[in-house]
């Protein structure tokens, strides 16, 4: 008997809901009771309304060990396809936690690679939902071969397109290499775990006592690890989150690309940027005003925002076009770099530099924070961390000193020595070796030690310095500022410095690639 | 918990400016001291090498402990002579109870 065009529809239909179902009813449901949604909701909430195209529905795994060759696993336990986010295309993988808890096999992992090649062929932006218990340990070394074929593409693609990992649950062991290699990473609070090594084991050879939540919990990596850049309370805001930030950065590192680019617009917070910056340079306040008060409807996006808050970064737009912030926040240390902040600093630059994203830097800051633990920690390292990805970075970089710019602090923060576009100063800045405190207490040693009164000598010494010093005009006498600005002006001078720079030219000498320390 | 204002001195100068996470959590420094061998793993000791009084050198064998079913070989950093042993064979030790003393 013939089928006809329709009976064959039926059946597929059929075939795909079975298939569609992942784990089954059962399963589902234990994945709503612990908070989530199923792989397939995340893609549909993630992406354009129905414009998601799975790819890969029927691949089953290849396993023919410990009985596992008479066992269906629907879609081998990934979901894999491509679609739109702000009517552009993306690809995604969503791991299926109903099916054998998301388990990684050599299918699965093929199933990703397929995505991940295609991603990168097409040059579109590579989103990866990662919900697993790990690998499958039925199938043993070629559990790992596809972890270790994932790692190795997801190092193809940095810095050409960019990829974004997203923890809705468990995500451990080797797992978590591939959201450590990615640009990156989304969080959701009581949903996402990431751990080397579990609680168990930490118990059974250490004898620590400690719960999934504290050791990889979402604030965790926001807060503490670094490893996280944004955080949410739940996966819709996630998903609002990704949308929004793809909205802001580059689709792929082709450097005609500008459709990020949007109509511009002004400034909409009711900021008076004369008066955000306190004169007396040891009061704190929010740095993120300022880029506020000159960004395109206020709108700033702000990268691993609870992490190293010493330091802001992330994306906003001047008259239409993306640029990447980076700013020492004097609300928290002051605004030092450290060893958590440079790292934090230093890897936002590459992925500006990588995708050719302008970089403004607004600089207020004392130096480095000193003490035992940050020298042990490598604060050396990491800084040179900061020297290292301005000095290579050839987008075009603009710099504004609001306030305090002292010593190593003032050289690693975009300064015209490490190559700056333009190096603009308000006239509250303070370019100088150190602050006047210190520097009196140095260069006036022997007066003030020598005076009758030495702390009014002290106090008549710091007058002295800050007068003569602790301002903008030094440094521009000698042509290291480019200009000195009001405050009002600076938008204006950062839209016609990015006009500026748009078609700026640099020779890199040619090498194989250059050994920042890391 | 609320972030409380502290003093961050730096080059002479005392900023008025919140703490970070890490700055709070960063340990304050300590001596450490060379003299007193501390358990690095929990484990049971399944033998001991060494005896009180005893002039031992850099590399010398001090004692084994078990744990996660490996015999964990531990050797002496530095030279010195054993002032106290402060655990028998079959003992149970806690991470960084101390195990024996130079001087």
């Amino acid at each position: 008997m013939n089928m006809d065009q329709n009976q064959k529809n039926i059946i597929l239909r059929k075939k795909r809901a079975e298939v569609m179902l992942g784990g089954g009813e059962k399963a589902i449901e234990k994945q709503k009771a612990s908070g989530k949604l199923t792989a397939r909701e995340r893609i549909d909430l993630l992406l354009d309304k129905d414009s998601f195209k799975e790819y890969d529905l029927f691949v089953q795994h290849s396993c023919r060990d410990f009985g596992m060759a008479d066992k269906v696993l629907n879609g081998d336990g990934v979901v894999i396809g491509t679609g739109t986010i702000n009517g552009k295309p993306v690809c995604v993988f969503a791991q299926d936690f109903t099916v054998v808890g998301g388990s990684l096999g050599y299918m699965h992992a093929k199933k990703i690679t397929k995505i991940q090649d295609i991603a990168m062929k097409m040059r579109v932006p590579l989103i990866g939902i990662n919900d697993s218990g790990g690998a499958r340990i039925q199938e043993g070394v070629d559990s790992l071969a596809g972890y270790g074929e994932i790692f190795y593409r997801n190092t193809m693609a940095s810095g050409i397109i960019p990829q974004i990992s997203v923890i809705l649950g468990p995500c451990a062991g080797g797992a978590v290499y591939s959201p450590a290699l990615t640009d990156f990473v989304f969080v959701v609070d009581n949903i996402s775990k990431m751990f080397i090594t579990g609680p168990e084991v930490i118990k059974t050879v250490l004898g620590e006592e400690i719960s999934q939540e504290d050791l990889g919990g979402a604030r965790v990596h926001a807060e503490i690890t670094g490893n996280a850049h944004f955080f949410a309370h739940s996966e819709e805001e996630c998903f609002l989150q990704i949308r929004k930030l793809l909205s802001f950065i580059p689709h792929n590192n082709n450097k005609n690309l500008i459709d990020n680019n949007v109509n511009p617009a002004s400034p909409t917070a009711n900021i008076d940027i004369n008066n955000i910056v306190p004169i007396d340079p040891t009061i704190a306040y929010d740095v993120r005003d300022v880029i506020k008060a000159v960004t395109d409807n206020s709108d700033f996006i702000e990268v691993m925002e609870k992490f190293a808050p010493n330091i802001v970064v992330g994306y906003g737009r001047i008259n239409g076009t993306t640029v990447g912030f980076i700013a020492n926040q004097p609300l928290y240390l002051a605004g030092v770099l450290d060893v958590d902040s440079s790292d934090k600093a230093a890897r936002f630059i590459r992925y500006c530099d990588a995708f050719n994203i302008p970089i403004v830097t607004f600089v207020d800051l004392p130096g480095y924070l000193p003490g035992v633990d940050q020298e042990h920690a490598g604060v050396i390292r990491h800084g040179a961390k900061v020297l290292y990805a301005y000095s290579e970075a050839t987008v075009p970089k603009i710099t504004v000193i609001l306030r305090k710019a002292y010593g190593g602090g003032y050289i690693a923060m975009s300064s015209r020595h490490l190559n700056a576009d333009f190096v603009f100063a308000w006239p509250t800045a303070e370019i100088a070796v150190m602050g006047p405190q210190g520097a009196a207490n140095i260069i006036f040693r022997k007066e003030i030690s020598e005076a009758e009164n030495p702390e009014e000598m002290r106090k008549l010494k710091v007058e002295e310095y800050k007068e003569r010093f602790a301002n903008p005009y030094v440094a521009a006498a000698k042509g290291y500022v480019d200009a000195v600005i009001e405050p009002v002006e600076t938008r204006d001078m950062l839209v016609h410095a990015l006009k500026l720079t748009e078609n700026k030219a640099e020779v890199k000498a040619d090498r194989k690639h250059g050994i920042p320390p890391f | 918990m609320e972030n409380q204002n502290i003093n961050l001195v730096i080059e002479d100068s005392v900023y008025q400016t919140l703490p970070t996470n890490a700055y709070k959590k960063a340990l304050k420094w300590k001596k450490q001291e060379s003299n007193k061998i501390t358990a690095i793993i929990p484990g049971t000791i399944v033998e001991i090498f060494v005896k009180e009084e005893q002039t031992v050198n850099e590399g010398d064998p001090m004692l084994v402990i078990e744990a996660m079913k490996m015999n964990n070989k531990i050797n002496f950093t530095h030279r010195g002579i054993v002032d106290k042993i402060y655990v028998k064979t079959g003992d149970v030790v806690a991470k960084d109870q101390i195990l024996v003393s130079l001087r």
